[in-house]
């Protein structure tokens, strides 16, 4: 197991049902996080646009808008403030669902929904999706110092 | 037309509501003040987007005005900033127009 999966497993959680209304509840968990690891304002932003999309993603295209539960746990260490994300909907790399901006696109066809990935990937410095034990896993972390991104956007948002 | 608060799929059903209501009274150019978003993800870009397609299918115009710097970067980076018309204050002449005298 991974440190930071070690990490995961201490972490405080949050449950919340996988219906909209959860979003709130998600992203008051992400701000007192990054609240608690003194991220400033652009960080926390980042982080939680990215948690908001991913479970977007989850309640949306993970359970369709069925039943089910979205687990968090999150927490920070010397670099790095993460955020793990858990649901039991059918497996689902996040990754699959990216679509790019396409600014050559005319306005009539453009499409926003898979940007949601595109930002939430281009929105953090690291990004690992696993599925275990029939649970989908996605690791979100931004980083507090100085480094070089494992995801290697050039738009960094 | 003034947006403030937080733009998520949980909210966004009201924003895409509002601008069913706006869209009705027949506008041929619409300018929203995005000065109080704090926080806005793809969906309320998708709301936009939906919002600025309708408008042109009507040969109307839909403007960003005053977005604040994260939100304007989420526009850059989804390329939306290509077909919005993004002005960084309220444009003068409404502000004329909602506050006369």
């Amino acid at each position: 197991m991974s440190k930071l999966a070690q990490l995961a497993e201490r972490a405080p959680e949050l449950r919340v049902p996988a219906r909209l209304g959860a979003l709130d509840d998600i992203a008051r968990y992400v701000l007192a996080l990054a609240g608690r690891a003194r991220l400033d304002g652009n960080t926390a932003y980042r982080l939680r646009l990215a948690v908001d999309e991913i479970t977007t993603n989850v309640v949306m295209h993970g359970y369709r808008g069925g039943p089910g539960e979205i687990v968090l746990r999150g927490g920070c260490d010397a670099d790095r403030v993460w955020v793990r994300i858990e649901d039991g909907a059918p497996p689902f790399d996040p990754r699959d669902g990216r679509l790019d901006p396409a600014p050559d696109v005319p306005i009539e066809q453009r499409r926003v929904g898979g940007l949601g990935v595109h930002l939430a990937l281009i929105s953090v410095d690291e990004f690992s999706y696993a599925y275990l034990d029939g649970r989908n896993i996605s690791m979100l972390a931004v980083r507090t110092g100085p480094g070089p991104s494992t995801v290697g956007e050039s738009g960094r948002l | 037309m003034t947006v403030v608060g937080e733009i998520d799929l949980y909210t966004a059903p009201r924003l895409q509501a509002e601008f069913t209501r706006l869209l009705e009274t027949g506008p041929d150019r619409v300018v929203i003040d995005m000065s109080g978003v704090e926080f806005c993800d793809s969906t309320g870009m998708n709301v936009l987007l939906s919002a600025l397609k309708r408008m042109r299918e009507r040969g109307g115009v839909l403007e960003v005005a005053s977005p604040r710097p994260a939100v304007r970067k989420i526009l850059q980076v989804t390329g939306l900033d290509s077909v919005f018309t993004v002005h960084d204050t309220i444009p003068a002449e409404l502000l004329t127009a909602e506050h006369p005298g």
